[in-house]
């Protein structure tokens, strides 16, 4: 009995490392799904590593272009040498929800959101500019088709 | 580092992490199990000696009947020389060309739930087994008496090129920088056969294939778990799970079920916060010593894999020393092969857990790709304009999958490991007390299992 309680306590301390491995971010933080995002780039304790460098270019990530949409804080990743700038970023959304984002890139390009297949040409000059429901749930990659490199993760949870 | 599972170009969706309510029903549920079959630890095999009741033999005999088994090799041959050609020939995107999904999906993965549940069919599609069969029938007929007997399998080689074939394979799939190529699967897939035949011509087509041949060895395991068995020209019915009990303690299983656990593991582990840090340490040394990035990040991830595989083996092995101590008289090595039946219902659960989405989604990309094998402008069954519908399975719904197929292969596993020691020990007090820490190796798998799903794509 005495090796059952151990793997008693075993598996239930795992279960609780499970938890704690869990982005704080999920369930609470996911009412305007935007607001996600921003909240990801001023809490840099709670997202990866990336956002750090996001916070030193702030003009560039939280200013508007100046044909504004009417939601006030969209998403705007950078790809500056076929690279996101800051890393590649993430988005996280419940099904349902819309996901807003815009990309600008200093040299002609494809953007891929797999799974929802939609593409979008960018390029100086030229911002892509992506508004759609999340309606496939998982995890999806967006990228750049030309290069296969990946700008954005698309979590969209049930 | 780029997140790898994406990098295997055919991903166009991957699982969410299932949430840590569910990690923990799920564990509750592993101890209840546990403890529940403790307790209703049955004291004569069950598994050990079972019953077999025969199809009707019309059945029997057309599906067993030699017409059969060539129809079958040459199917598998067809799809064999079409991976080639699309390979070779075919446009060089993973997404677009038949080759990778035919292989990685349906082939590799695929073929997993199909053997479980239908018996070793891939005995029947082997392409390798049937080109062999082929070219020994030919020689007999063109030199009489052979070219010379085969040399006898070698006693020591068991299943170990078996495992090395699945380093391999797995290494292509998850490791190399353009392992979803169509061009290096082709060239991979001339390789491959040129070392099968080899084997082959060493030492018989039959004894290659039920021992050396990576593939086989692979999906045979998982058919010993179905119900239909095979004894010479009759197919009947078996208790699931039964077939296991049968199977050959040849050397090297060990390092087979090691690979097939570790592989899935480090497929899931590279995409853990654990990873994200050690990772590109190892990768960074890897650089320093002149690698270059690309090289730097697969040998980086070469030692993780095979990291991960000596931990599989090491975890299990320590469970057999401790199950050693309860009685003596065996050697560890021994018992080892005595008990490795019990993992692969743990190796089949790593695999459904992690693979079944991408099976049911890519699998889907099969629909457009027959139409469009080479990905130019074809259309040959009028299918190439289908896609892929990702709403077939929610998150929600994937994650009550894992957790219940791994509690599952969890309660399949303890089951085999009992019955085994009913039978190897002569008290069943002492078979339950081996079955502790059997069960401490179940526990650890299981947790393990449940750990990565929390951690996918974190």
């Amino acid at each position: 009995m005495i090796k059952a309680t151990l793997a008693v306590a075993a598996v239930l301390a795992l279960a609780a490392c499970g938890g704690s491995d869990e982005q704080p971010a999920a369930p609470a933080e996911t009412a305007p799904p935007a607001a996600t995002v921003t909240e990801a780039e001023t809490e840099p304790a709670t997202t990866e590593a990336a956002t750090a460098e996001t916070e030193t270019e702030p003009a560039e990530t939280e200013t508007q272009p100046a044909n504004t949409e009417p939601e006030s804080n969209a998403l705007v990743v950078r790809v500056r040498n076929g690279e996101p700038v800051g890393g590649v970023q993430k988005i996280e959304v419940r099904s349902g929800d819309r996901v807003r984002f815009v990309v600008r890139a200093d040299a002609p390009e494809e953007v891929h959101v797999h799974g929802y297949d939609i593409s979008k040409d960018v390029g100086p000059g030229q911002n892509a500019r992506f508004n759609f429901v999340a309606d496939l749930e998982g995890v999806f990659e967006i990228e750049l088709e030309n290069s296969s490199v990946q700008i954005i993760e698309l979590a969209v949870e049930p | 580092m780029i997140d790898v599972v994406f990098a295997h170009g055919l991903s166009g969706r991957a699982d969410l992490p299932i949430p840590a309510w569910l990690v923990g029903w799920a564990a509750a549920g592993v101890l209840v199990v546990s403890f529940v079959s403790l307790a209703a630890l049955w004291r004569t095999p069950k598994l050990e000696t079972y019953g077999w009741r025969p199809l009707p033999r019309a059945l029997s005999r057309v599906l067993t009947s030699k017409a059969t088994d060539i129809a079958c090799g040459a199917v598998g041959v067809f799809l064999f020389g079409v991976v080639i050609w699309a390979g070779f020939a075919g446009v060089q995107s993973a997404a677009d060309n038949i080759a990778p999904t035919f292989v990685y999906v349906v082939f590799w993965v695929g073929l997993v739930p199909v053997s479980v549940l239908f018996g070793d069919v891939f005995h029947a599609f082997n392409p390798w087994r049937a080109i062999g069969r082929a070219v020994s029938f030919g020689a007999t007929r063109l030199f009489s008496g052979g070219g010379g007997a085969a040399l006898p399998y070698p006693e020591r080689l068991g299943r170990w090129p078996a495992a090395a074939g699945l380093v391999a394979f797995v290494w292509l799939e998850l490791l190399a920088p353009n392992g979803a190529e169509p061009r290096t699967i082709a060239a991979a897939t001339v390789v491959y056969s040129s070392i099968t035949f080899l084997g082959m011509g060493l030492y018989g087509v039959e004894a290659w294939t039920q021992r050396g041949e990576a593939f086989s060895t692979y999906f045979g395991l998982f058919a010993r778990m179905s119900v239909f068995e095979r004894r010479d020209r009759e197919i009947g019915l078996r208790l699931p799970l039964a077939g296991l009990t049968r199977l050959q303690p040849f050397a090297g299983t060990v390092a087979v079920l090691a690979v097939m656990i570790g592989s899935v593991t480090y497929d899931g582990g590279q995409e853990t916060a654990l990873w994200a840090d050690i990772g590109p340490a190892i990768s960074g040394f890897f650089d320093s010593l002149g690698a270059g990035p690309a090289l730097a990040d697969e040998l980086a991830g070469g030692v993780g894999l095979l990291t991960a595989i000596v931990l599989v083996a090491g975890f299990y092995l320590l469970g057999i020393a401790g199950a050693r101590t309860v009685q003596g008289g065996f050697w560890l090595r021994d018992l080892a092969l005595a008990f490795v039946h019990s993992l692969v219902p743990i190796a089949l659960v790593y695999v459904l857990a992690h693979y079944l989405t991408f099976l049911l989604f890519q699998g889907q990309a099969m629909g457009y790709l027959i139409s469009n094998p080479l990905g130019e402008d074809s259309d040959l069954f009028g299918t190439a304009s289908w896609g892929i519908d990702y709403r077939l399975i929610g998150a929600t719904t994937t994650w009550y999958v894992q957790v219940g197929v791994v509690v599952a292969g969890h309660m399949a596993a303890l089951a085999l490991a009992h019955d085994r020691a009913l039978v190897l020990y002569d008290e069943p007090r002492t078979a339950v007390r081996s079955q502790y820490w059997l069960l401490a190796v179940m526990i650890g798998f299981t947790s393990l299992a449940l750990w990565l799903l929390s951690q996918a794509n974190a």
